[in-house]
Parts: C-alpha cells; sequence; structure tokens
C-alpha cells in the first residue's frame, strides 16, 4: 500500500481539487497494473478553523486532525507514523494547496519500486515545467540552495521543496522533530546521514501564492541553529 | 539622597515584597522567591552604597561600577532568553506530541 500524505492547514479551496486529483492518478496506476498495490490518501488536518477537514473527507480521504495547529513538519510525521502503523510499502508527501501535478507521482514510485533509490525528492529545476517568480527564482532560492547544502551535505537543486516519495526503508530512518517548515532541511539531513540512495526529480509547481519568502527562510534558519543545541 | 536613589529603593522593596507574596500564594517555588528576593536585596545595596559597584569595578580591573553592573546584567539577560528560548521550544515539542497522540488514537491506533 501506498501511502500520500497530504499535511494541510486551512485549505478549503484546494483540498477537494487536490484529493480528487489525487484519486485520479490512484486509479490509473491501478490500470496500469504497474505492479503497484492501491494508494490510500491521507490528509492530516493541521488544527484548521474551516472546512479543510470535512471536505477532505467528503473527498474520499482518511482524515488525522491535530487539535491545535502544530506545523507542516508535525503534520507530516503524524501521517509518516500512521502509514508506517499501517505498513506503508512507501509513502509520498503531497502539498494541499494545489501546486503540485500529482501525475509526477508515478515517475516518482518508478524510482522506488526499481530500486533506483530510497528517497526521491522533487525538484523545480530539472525541467522548465515550473514559471517561478523572478526575486524567488534569482535572489531568495539561490540563497537557500546555498544554506541548504551546506546544512545536509547533500547538492540538491532545490532547496524547499514538498514533494517527497518515500520508500519504507528511508521512512524508518526519518524523525522528524522541526514542526515548521525546517523539516525540509531535516529529512534531507537525515537521509543523507542514513547513506540511503536518493535521488531528485523534476516537478511541476504552479504558483497562485508566493509561498516562503525572506522573513520565512531566515525563521527557518533560526530553528535549525537553535535546533544544535 | 537623592530622589532617584529612593524611588528605586521603593520599586525593589515592592518588587522583593511582590515575590514573597507570589510564594505565599504557591505560584512560585520557595527557591525562586528567595533568588529574586536576593537580587533586590542586592541591587538595593547597590544604590544605598553609591561606591558598591565602584569597588567590585576596580577589584575585578574594569574602570566604573556602571559599566560592570551593564555587562553582568546583559549577559545574565542574554543567558536567561536562552534559556527561556529552550525552554519554550521543549514545550512545543511536547504539545506536538500530545497532538499527535490524540490525532492518531482518535484514528483507531
Amino acid at each position: 500500500m501506498i501511502f500520500v500524505v497530504v499535511p494541510a492547514y486551512n485549505e478549503e479551496k484546494s483540498i477537494g481539487r487536490v484529493i480528487r486529483g489525487l484519486f485520479g492518478v490512484a486509479r490509473g496506476l491501478t490500470q496500469m497494473g504497474d505492479g503497484l498495490t492501491r494508494m490510500s490518501i491521507v490528509v492530516v488536518d493541521d488544527g484548521s478553523d474551516d472546512a479543510t477537514a470535512r471536505l477532505a473527507k467528503e473527498a474520499g480521504a482518511q482524515v488525522l486532525s491535530h487539535q491545535v495547529n502544530r506545523g507542516q513538519g508535525a503534520a507530516l510525521q503524524t501521517g509518516d507514523e500512521y502509514a508506517l502503523k499501517r505498513g506503508a510499502e512507501a509513502v509520498v508527501h503531497f502539498d494541499a494547496d494545489g501546486q503540485f501535478n500529482p501525475t509526477d507521482i508515478a515517475a516518482a514510485l518508478k524510482i522506488i519500486e526499481s530500486g533506483q533509490a530510497d528517497a526521491v525528492f522533487g525538484s523545480r529545476f530539472l525541467d522548465n515545467r515550473s514559471k517561478i517568480p523572478f526575486i524567488k527564482k534569482y535572489f531568495i532560492l539561490p540563497v537557500s540552495r546555498a544554506v541548504n547544502n551546506f546544512l545536509t551535505g547533500a547538492k540538491l537543486t532545490d532547496a524547499h521543496n514538498g514533494f517527497r516519495a518515500l520508500s519504507r526503508k528511508a521512512l524508518l530512518k526519518i524523525n522528524i522533530t522541526q514542526d515548521g517548515m525546517a523539516h525540509n532541511t531535516e529529512i534531507v539531513r537525515q537521509i543523507k546521514k542514513s547513506g540511503l540512495k536518493f535521488t531528485e526529480m523534476p516537478v511541476e509547481v504552479t504558483y497562485a501564492e508566493y509561498g516562503q519568502g525572506i522573513g520565512e527562510g531566515l525563521k527557518i534558519l533560526r530553528d535549525i541553529i537553535f535546533n544544535k543545541f | 539622597m537623592i530622589i532617584f536613589q529612593v524611588a528605586l529603593i521603593i520599586f525593589f522593596a515592592l518588587a522583593a515584597a511582590g515575590a514573597f507574596l507570589r510564594h505565599k500564594r504557591n505560584e512560585i517555588t520557595a527557591s525562586r522567591a528567595a533568588g529574586w528576593i536576593f537580587f533586590w536585596i542586592l541591587a538595593a545595596v547597590a544604590i544605598i552604597l553609591p561606591g558598591a559597584p565602584d569597588y567590585l569595578a576596580h577589584a575585578v580591573g574594569i574602570g566604573r561600577g556602571a559599566d560592570l553592573v551593564s555587562y553582568v546584567s546583559l549577559t545574565v539577560l542574554f543567558y536567561l532568553v536562552f534559556s527561556l528560548y529552550v525552554r519554550l521550544n521543549k514545550i512545543e515539542k511536547q504539545i506536538t506530541k500530545v497532538v499527535r497522540d490524540e490525532a492518531l488514537r482518535e484514528k483507531g491506533e
């Protein structure tokens, strides 16, 4: 069983659409008889105060609910633990805001299945599908990338991408303690340390909203540094 | 004594009394109350004996008493803020653990 973990905080506007898109991919995979077993969609409602949880349930997803908001890292860890307990063979991390393209999941799972890697990290920079806002692309992201590569020891092309596919082996090596956005760096660092094979693959990101700016980037850095104590 | 000294001493006395009262109301522990009362007494001494900080300062090789007070205060404050932050971090992690366990339990784990 593959679990798609979708951390969500006040995403009632997009969650229904995202889940339906994911189910579409799940149906496609089963039809292709890819040797992949069934796909389960798990939404972790991170203390939303809108209709996210209800809409997710109505769209057919499994819903875990945090009573108060803890952060995307915390939501992913909850989803990961749930998936592991249910015998997940692999887990995909997928954002709830509709920025990701669900068809990218098939390619990611193929890499895991073939044994090419235990962890697949999405990157906006490996192809031209993502239209990244100017300042973000030429100023914010290059800096974040350099900082990230220094902190994790891994040379990735994307500083911070919520799209991930992890085999069960990789999942067992990960323990997300960074509740906020710093989990991106933490996960990569733990995978690198584990010695497991990891790789990047191109994913398509559509920007309706800006995402993390400089202020949030500094917050992430602060969290990482203080965590070392 | 000048007005500023008098005003400060009154403030320190009130602060020390406040610490004592909070202990009586079980809001803080005896050792914490004692610590703060000791601190306020020290502050009052530094004010009443204007030469005291200067004396100490010269003893450790610093020019002025006021400078010594600044250095020590800043150091203590930075350390306090840092340990508060570490403590907050720990509490955040505990909250997440509780929230996560409840979320998983609700789902029948």
